[in-house]
């Protein structure tokens, strides 16, 4: 998926945010694993695979914590950008 | 807040934005804050009332809570069936259908069926609140609504659309991710109602060469154009730089030219960031985001574009940091991760300064608030795990001179074998707010040579940045060179440096110099119950109000107020306000200080 291409038109540029313990992380966590299990379909999607993936990908917090982190929906491509620090708020 | 670059720069990477509110609580302080930033930035929304799964989920109440306290138009595009731990799921109202979701397959299963009958009548009623929301975005609709005519799924979609690009409404989903229910209809809103980068108005720079405004649109056919908006230390590649392209495409492997900092740079690698894994990308195109791996000059904040088609997309000028702080590290090894640390952390944030000063063997870290150098002092203990002790907050002041005054400096030592000998007579006048420092030799007739001449204005120079007040750097002056002497054996450079020295100081001292504060201008966004209160504080900060205007059901004050009496601001206004109401800061001018206030200041620094 390379070179895939996603006309601009099925691009997202997005953020999220919230008051503290509204529920960011658990939404944005859920948005990037329904997101990759939805592409990755014919794949591995089982309820046990998914329970498995999720605390491993905290632990590793590569991507949670990435400044923008892509995932695809629908055909569409969607860039999920860290707001922290740009949206400090007080 | 005072973080304005950030956040403007932030927004022009973000097209849209879900805002996540808690459904037993509604609107909380930080909603109403960061509601406010996004409407100060037009940024389009949409809303995810998440925990319906929570006992006291109340879908309806946080509704409402939206219009009182934000000021919101919000249109439910969704109504949840049961709630707490009986919430099955959400409504569509658009499609008119039910989803319901199995507690036992994590989300994963869900099934589409018809409204059912219990919640028919409701479903109706917001289905038509909905409809009359929609119809007043579009004309065409509005038409049709009169006359009854029923609208089709995809006039309701696109009318939504539309209304959420222009910012007039908020299309509502609910949910409760814990539960993991109701996440693949809010992707759907994302894709149906937020923006596409092509839906955003072109991207505006300015030609480095001449300064003229250049418009760079959305499109693979443009000359390439991306702004660097964050970099990040990732343990396996090294160093990323996230880049939003607005306009060309960028292929891994080629050179591109940063405009800001007027040099090339090498593309080695391209990469996607994935929830699960880095992806290599042979291209990133027009409206996309990537992160560049092997840039070596380029920090947050700089242009890369096409070399042949140079833009500059941000011309932010970093204003002079006004606010500084001292490290001491505890130890030598200490020292080295100082300044490791440092150098990464300007590479993300170039708008604080860092100075090493040799005398007290301190660090001293300017910066453009209270708050900001709060987080890169908290960064370097915590992050990188510094050991330093660190002093209190300084602002940084200056000084000028208020009238015109003659400086008459003599160097000369006659102690045995080679003298020294420098002399140079100056006058220093004030210049307007702004100006800096101007120089021009005026002599004539040789009174002092040639080579002489750069060595007094160096100087001059130097003493500028120690005045005669209390030390601190001299702005807004203009010093005449109009005569001097020399002695041939005797003069040398360093003599008619030191000259130019004792002219400076002669003359600061002789000219009414006086302390400059800076003035910042504050903006504060408060719900009005606490406007009294806000303005009264503001007032007794020596603080000058400018205007109030409404905003929703909020009152934006501007004001000016010196940067002094902002210490501590952040945390009183909260407590003023119930953490309520939020505030922005920028430095606006510098300005001379009331004579009390100055003599303190001197007392104080002077340790009198």
């Amino acid at each position: 998926m390379s070179d895939q291409r996603f006309p601009l038109e099925r691009t997202r540029n997005i953020g999220i945010m919230a008051h503290i313990d509204a529920g960011k992380t658990t939404t944005t966590e859920r948005i990037l694993y329904y997101t990759g299990v939805t592409y990755k379909i014919g794949e591995v999607h089982d309820g046990t695979a998914a329970m498995d993936w999720m605390p491993q990908e905290q632990e590793r917090g590569i991507t949670i914590t990435s400044a923008a982190t892509t995932c695809f929906w629908n055909d569409h491509k969607i860039n999920i950008i860290d707001t922290r620090g740009m949206w400090t708020s007080l | 807040m005072d973080f304005t670059i950030e956040v403007e720069r932030s927004m022009r990477v973000l097209a849209g934005t879900i805002i996540v509110l808690d459904v037993v609580s509604g609107v909380e302080p930080q909603t109403e804050t960061v509601w406010r930033q996004a409407d100060r930035y037009n940024v389009p929304r949409i809303a995810f009332l998440n925990k319906m799964d929570r006992v006291g989920a109340d879908y309806y109440m946080s509704v409402t809570s939206m219009v009182e306290k934000l000021g919101a138009n919000p249109v439910p595009v969704q109504i949840p069936m049961g709630a707490e731990d009986k919430f099955l799921g959400p409504i569509d109202l658009v499609k008119m259908k039910a989803y319901y979701y199995d507690d036992d397959a994590l989300g994963a299963g869900f099934r589409e069926a018809e409204v059912p009958e219990e919640y028919a009548e409701l479903a109706a009623e917001f289905r038509e609140k909905l409809i009359e929301s929609v119809s007043e975005v579009d004309d065409a609709l509005t038409d049709k609504y009169l006359n009854g005519v029923k609208l089709q799924e995809h006039e309701i979609m696109s009318a939504l659309r539309k209304g959420v690009a222009d910012r007039t409404l908020v299309p509502v989903f609910c949910g409760a991710a814990f539960k993991n229910k109701g996440i693949q209809m809010l992707l759907d809103g994302v894709v149906d109602y937020l923006p596409s980068p092509l839906d955003v108005p072109p991207i505006m720079g300015i030609d480095p060469a001449n300064g003229q405004p250049i418009e760079r649109k959305p499109s693979d056919d443009e000359p390439f154009s991306a702004l660097a908006f964050k970099i990040m230390t990732d343990t396996y590649v090294g160093q990323l730089t996230f880049t939003r392209v607005y306009s060309g495409v960028l292929k891994s492997g080629s050179y591109i030219y940063n405009s800001t900092k007027d040099k090339k740079e090498r593309i080695s690698r391209l990469v996607r960031m994935h929830s699960s894994k880095r992806e290599e990308i042979g291209e990133v195109r027009a409206g996309d985001i990537a992160a560049i791996v092997g840039l070596k000059s380029t920090l947050t904040g700089d242009t890369l574009c096409d070399e042949k088609s140079p833009v500059i997309l941000e011309s932010i000028q970093f204003p002079e940091p006004v606010i500084s702080v001292a490290i001491e590290p505890k130890t030598k090894d200490d020292r080295d991760k100082l300044y490791t640390s440092l150098n990464k952390l300007t590479q993300e944030d170039p708008s604080f300064k860092v100075k090493y000063n040799e005398e007290t063997g301190q660090t001293l870290i300017a910066g453009m608030g209270e708050l900001h150098l709060e987080i890169i002092v908290d960064r370097l203990l915590r992050e990188f795990k510094v050991g330093a002790n660190v002093g209190k907050p300084q602002v940084a002041y200056r000084e000028t001179i208020r009238t015109e005054a003659h400086g008459d400096g003599k160097y000369i030592r006659q102690t045995g074998g080679r003298g020294q000998y420098g002399h140079a007579k100056i006058v220093l006048m004030p210049l307007g707010r702004g100006s800096g420092f101007e120089f021009e030799n005026k002599i004539v007739g040789g009174s002092v040579p040639r080579e002489y001449i750069a060595p007094i204005e160096a100087g001059i120079k130097e003493a500028l940045n120690n005045g005669v007040v209390a030390g601190f750097p001299v702005v807004d002056v203009r010093a005449e060179l109009y005569d001097g002497s020399y002695h041939e054996v005797d003069s040398s450079e360093m003599a008619f440096k030191i000259a130019g020295s004792m002219a400076m100081k002669e003359a600061m001292k002789k000219a009414s110099p006086v302390l400059l504060e800076p003035i910042m201008d504050v903006e504060v966004v408060t719900p009005e119950d606490y406007m009294g209160d806000v303005i009264g504080d503001i007032n007794s900060r020596r603080g000058k109000i400018h205007s109030m205007v409404k905003r929703g059901n909020a009152q934006i004050i501007k004001t000016t107020v010196p940067l002094s009496e902002m210490f501590g601001y952040a945390t009183d206004l909260r407590s003023r306000t119930q953490g309520r109401a939020s505030y922005s800061m920028q430095l606006a001018h510098y300005d001379e200080l009331p004579k009390n206030v100055a003599d303190e200041i001197i007392k104080k620094i002077k340790g009198i």
